[in-house]
C-alpha cells in the first residue's frame, strides 16, 4: 500500500512539478528568446562558427581577434596623421598621447625628475563609472591623473587612442574578448578596490583618448570615459573619424539624468541622438556652472544644450514629469 | 536495547500512520521516502538542463526558465534531498545506536518534517531563479510575483533544520553511558546538533530580510537603497559554510556505523573519530569567507587567515578518511562485505569523499581561486563528487542497509549491482567532466556557450553521464518497489559477517543491528 501510494503519488508529484518549472508553462518565463550569442552572430558583430581560435600565443582563455579586426585596425591608423611620438609606450607609432611616469606618487617624483606637471586630475572608479568621466586637455599639458578603485570589484585601467578606438568601435557591441590589450597607450591591469596609483600623461597634439575598465563587460556597463582637447568631439558609437571637428554652436539634446556630481561638476545623462555631435548613449559631461545642477536628481527629463568647443553643457532645463 | 529486526513494516503501516505517527521508524521512512522523490524531481530538473547543455546554443530552455532549473536543482538537492535523507537515516539508528529505546522528542522531528515539505512546496510553486546561493541584490531583483515563496521557502527551511537539531541533541544528551563510550554516531550527531543549531538561525533571518527587503519594509540587503551586500554574504555563509557539511557529517557518522558492522571489527581509532568530528564542526564556522575571496575589500591578513583556516579542514577530513582506511587494511575484508551492496556503495563514496577532497585543496588557495577557478565548473566538480559521490552515495549505502529491516526482504542483487556501476561510471564522468570544463574556463550558470571544441565534447559527454546516473536512479527505485514484494525473506541478521570472527566490544562498536 505505502509503496504504491509512494509510487503513484511520487510520480504525480514529479510530474507535475516538472510541468510547472518547464519553459512553456508560464507566459512571464519566455521573455528570452534565442540566445545571445546567435544575436550576436546575426547581427554580425561575432565571427561564425568555426571561425574562432583559442590563442597559442596568448593563453588558453584569451581568443584570436578575426582577420577582419586586423584589417580594419591597419585601415584606421593609416587614417591617422603620423607625427612622432615624444615618449612612451604601446598605442601604436603615434598616440598623440605620452606616458611620462606611472606607479606610487614617490615612483612618479623619481620618475620625473624636473619635468613639471601642470594640474592634476583624481580620478575615481567605481560600479559601473568613471568619476570625472570627461576630461578637457589642452594640448602641451602635462597632466598627473590619480586614479583610485573607489568600488567593489577589481578594475583595470586603461587609455587607447580615438583612432585605436575607431578600428575597436563594434567592440562595444560585444563581449571583451576580442579587445587587444596591446593596442592601448597605457594600461594598469588590476586596481583592487581601495588602490591607487598615478599616471602622469603628456598631451602632445589635439585629439581624443578614451579610458576604460576592459575587465569582461565593465565597459559596457559604463566603465569608460573620455580625455579630449577643446574643439574635438568623439562620437563614441561610431569612432570612425578620429578627431572629428565639432559643430560651431551651441547644440541640444535631451535626456534622462542618471547621476548628479556637484563636487566635480558632472551630470551623467542617458541621452538622445545630439544631432552632428553623438549618438545616443550614457555619459557624463562638465557643466559650465555649478547651478546647473541645482534641483536636478537621477530620473528626471532634461533638456540641455553643450557646446562643442569645450564640450561643457552650458544650458539645461528639467521638463515637466 | 531495541535491537532492528528485520520486518514488513511498510506493508504494516497504514498511510495515515505513516504520514502522522510519531513512531521514529515511520518519520524515518516517510522522510526518506520524500527524500527520494525530491531526488527524482531534482535529478529530473537536472536532466532537462543537461539536454539543454548538451549542444551549444539554445535548444529549447531560454535563460530565465533554465536559471529557474537550475534554482530549483539546487535547493531542492540540498534542503530536500541530501540534508533531510542523511539525518531520517540517523533517525532509524539513533535509538539502537545510543540506546534510547525510541527517538526523543519525536513530535519535533514531526515537525520538522512537515515544515521542510511546506517549504518544498513553495520553492516549487514559487519557481524563483536567483540559484541556491540567493545572492542579494540579485535575489531581490530578479523572479516573478511569486518570489517571495522562495524567500518564505528559505526561512522555512531555517525553522525545519533547527527543529532537526534539537532533536538530535536532546537524543544524544538522553545518552546514559559514558562520555567516553558515546559510539561515534553519538559524535556525529552532537556535531550536526551543534551546526544546525547555530548555523540555521541566520538562515532564517537572511529569508525574512530578503522578504522584507523585496516588500519594501526594510533595505538591509540592497544597495541601492543602502543596503549591504557584504551584511548578507557574511550572513548567508556564516550559515552556508556550515550547511555544507549538514549533510556531510551525518554520512561520516553512517558510514562510523555500517562500516565496523560489514567488517566485524571495531575502527581503527576512536578517539580520530572524535576529535575530527569536533574540529570539523570548529573549523566550519570560521572559514566561510572563503565562499567570496577574493574578498578585496578585507586586509589581505583576513584573507590569508581564512584561506590557511580553510586548508585546515584537511585536518579533520584526513584524520577521518585514514581511520576508514587503517579499519579496512588492518584485517582482510569479510567475503560478506565484499558481496554487499551497502558495503560496495561505502566504498565509492569513499573513493569520491577523497577525489573531491584533494581538489579543494586548490579552491582554498586564493590566487589559484581568483585567477582560475572562480565560478568555473571546476566548483560544481567538487561538490557534486562531495554531494552525489559521497553524501548521495553514503544515503543509498543507509537505505539498501536498513532496507530488510523495513520490508522484512532483500533487495535485488542483480537491479542493485546494475545501479552501483550506472553510477560509479556516470558520477566519476560526471565529476570528471566538470572538472576538464573548469580547467577549460567554462562559466557556472550559463545556458548557451561557444562552440569550442573543447567545450561541446565535455558538454555532450557529461549530459550521457548524467543520464547514466538517472538509470541508475531509475533500477534504484525499481528495485527498492519490486523487492518489497518479490525480494527473497530477511534472514535474521541480514549482515552477519562470514569469514571472519566478530569482534565486537569496544566503543566504537556498532549498536545497531
Amino acid at each position: 500500500m505505502v509503496i504504491r501510494v509512494w509510487l503513484v503519488g511520487g510520480f504525480l508529484v514529479v510530474v507535475a512539478a516538472w510541468l510547472l518549472m518547464v519553459p512553456w508553462s508560464p507566459p512571464a518565463y519566455q521573455d528570452v528568446p534565442g540566445s545571445m550569442i546567435e544575436g550576436y552572430r546575426s547581427s554580425g558583430l561575432m565571427p561564425a562558427p568555426g571561425k574562432l581560435e583559442m590563442s597559442r600565443e596568448i593563453g588558453h582563455d584569451v581568443f584570436e581577434v578575426p582577420a577582419s579586426d586586423a584589417g580594419h585596425l591597419k585601415e584606421a591608423l593609416s587614417r591617422t596623421p603620423v607625427t612622432k611620438p615624444e615618449a612612451g609606450h604601446g598605442g601604436g607609432e603615434d598616440a598623440g598621447l605620452s606616458i611620462l611616469a606611472e606607479g606610487t606618487p614617490e615612483e612618479v617624483q623619481k620618475a620625473l625628475g624636473t619635468t613639471a606637471i601642470d594640474r592634476t586630475i583624481e580620478i575615481s572608479m567605481n560600479e559601473w563609472s568613471f568619476r570625472p568621466g570627461h576630461l578637457t586637455v589642452k594640448a602641451g599639458e602635462v597632466i598627473r591623473l590619480a586614479v583610485r578603485n573607489a568600488g567593489h570589484t577589481p578594475h583595470e585601467f586603461m587609455l587607447m587612442s580615438a583612432e585605436a578606438m575607431s578600428a575597436l568601435d563594434y567592440r562595444l557591441e560585444r563581449a571583451d574578448w576580442s579587445l587587444l590589450e596591446h593596442e592601448a597607450i597605457f594600461e594598469k591591469p588590476i586596481v583592487l578596490p581601495g588602490d591607487r596609483f598615478e599616471v602622469v600623461v603628456k598631451v602632445d597634439r589635439p585629439g581624443g583618448w578614451m579610458f576604460m575598465c576592459m575587465l569582461p563587460y565593465h565597459m559596457q556597463l559604463g566603465l569608460m570615459g573620455m580625455l579630449m582637447t577643446p574643439g574635438v568631439s568623439m562620437d563614441m558609437s561610431a569612432m570612425g573619424h578620429g578627431g572629428t571637428p565639432a559643430a560651431t554652436g551651441p547644440v541640444e539634446g535631451r535626456g534622462t539624468v542618471v547621476a548628479v556630481d556637484p563636487a566635480s561638476g558632472e551630470i551623467v545623462l542617458d541621452h538622445e541622438a545630439i544631432e552632428g555631435l553623438m549618438d545616443a548613449m550614457t555619459m557624463g559631461y562638465p557643466v559650465a556652472s555649478g547651478e546647473l545642477l541645482k534641483g536636478l536628481k537621477p530620473g528626471d527629463a532634461v533638456r540641455f544644450s553643450i557646446d562643442p568647443a569645450t564640450s561643457k553643457i552650458v544650458a539645461m532645463e528639467r521638463l515637466s514629469q | 536495547m531495541p535491537l532492528l529486526k528485520p520486518e514488513d513494516l511498510l506493508g504494516r503501516l497504514t498511510l495515515g500512520e505513516l504520514l502522522f505517527s510519531n513512531d521514529y521508524r515511520a518519520i524515518a521512512i516517510k522522510t526518506i521516502l520524500t527524500s527520494l522523490v525530491m531526488l527524482a524531481l531534482g535529478g529530473l530538473f537536472a536532466l532537462t538542463f543537461r539536454a539543454e547543455l548538451a549542444a551549444p546554443g539554445i535548444q529549447f530552455l531560454a535563460a530565465r526558465p533554465y536559471l529557474g532549473l537550475l534554482t530549483v536543482h539546487g535547493m531542492i538537492m540540498v534542503f530536500g534531498f541530501l540534508i533531510p535523507i542523511v539525518i531520517a537515516i540517523c533517525y532509524y539508528m539513533l535509538p539502537g545506536s545510543l540506546k534510547t529505546g525510541g527517538l526523543h522528542w519525536a513530535r519535533t522531528a514531526q515537525a520538522s518534517y512537515w515544515t521542510l515539505a511546506l517549504a518544498a512546496l513553495l520553492l516549487i510553486v514559487g519557481r524563483p531563479d536567483f540559484t541556491w546561493t540567493v545572492y542579494a541584490p540579485m535575489s531581490l531583483r530578479v523572479g516573478g510575483e511569486l518570489v517571495w515563496m522562495g524567500y518564505v521557502a528559505v526561512a522555512l527551511v531555517g525553522i525545519s533544520e533547527f527543529l532537526a537539531g534539537l532533536v538530535l541533541l536532546r537524543n544524544v544528551l538522553a545518552w546514559k553511558g559514558r562520555w567516553s563510550e558515546l559510539p561515534l554516531m553519538g559524535w556525529g550527531m552532537v556535531s550536526e546538533a551543534a551546526l544546525l543549531l547555530l548555523s540555521t538561525p541566520l538562515l532564517f533571518l537572511v529569508g525574512v530580510f530578503l522578504l522584507t527587503d523585496w516588500l519594501g519594509a526594510t533595505a538591509l540587503f540592497d544597495p541601492v537603497r543602502g543596503g549591504s551586500t557584504t551584511t548578507f554574504l557574511w550572513m548567508f555563509w556564516f550559515y552556508g559554510h556550515p550547511a555544507v557539511y549538514l549533510p556531510l557529517v551525518p554520512a561520516i557518522a553512517i558510514l562510523y556505523t555500517l562500516l565496523p558492522r560489514f567488517l566485524g571489527r571495531p575502527m581503527w581509532s576512536y578517539a580520530s573519530g572524535v576529535v575530527a568530528f569536533l574540529l570539523l564542526v570548529v573549523l566550519s564556522f570560521i572559514v566561510f569567507h572563503h565562499h567570496f575571496q577574493p574578498d578585496v575589500t578585507k586586509h589581505t591578513w583576513v584573507q590569508r587567515a581564512f584561506q590557511i583556516l580553510t586548508l585546515f579542514i584537511f585536518i579533520p577530513s584526513t584524520l577521518h578518511v585514514f581511520n576508514w582506511i587503517a579499519t579496512l587494511w588492518q584485517d582482510r575484508i569479510p567475503a560478506s562485505a565484499r558481496a554487499a551492496l551497502p558495503f560496495k556503495f561505502m566504498m565509492g563514496a569513499i573513493f569520491f569523499l577523497i577525489l573531491g577532497g584533494v581538489t579543494g585543496y586548490l579552491n582554498a588557495q586564493i590566487s589559484v581561486d581568483s585567477e582560475f577557478i572562480h565560478n568555473t565548473y571546476w566548483i560544481p566538480a567538487h561538490f557534486h563528487a562531495m554531494f552525489l559521490g559521497f553524501v548521495g552515495q553514503m544515503a543509498v549505502a543507509g537505505i539498501y542497509y536498513l532496507y530488510p529491516y523495513f520490508t522484512g526482504r532483500m533487495y535485488g542483487e542483480r537491479l542493485g549491482n546494475a545501479h552501483f556501476w550506472l553510477w560509479q561510471l556516470g558520477i566519476f564522468a560526471k565529476v570528471m567532466l566538470m572538472y576538464a570544463l573548469g580547467y577549460a574556463y567554462f562559466a557556472r550558470w550559463v545556458v548557451d556557450y561557444l562552440p569550442l571544441a573543447q567545450w561541446t565534447t565535455a558538454q555532450w559527454w557529461l549530459t550521457v553521464a548524467a543520464y547514466l546516473i538517472g538509470l541508475g536512479f531509475i533500477l534504484f527505485i525499481a528495485n527498492l518497489a519490486l523487492s518489497a514484494r518479490r525480494g527473497a525473506r530477511a534472514p535474521d541478521d541480514p549482515w552477519a559477517v562470514v569469514d571472519v570472527e566478530a569482534d565486537f566490544g569496544s566503543a566504537a562498536a556498532p549498536a545497531v543491528k
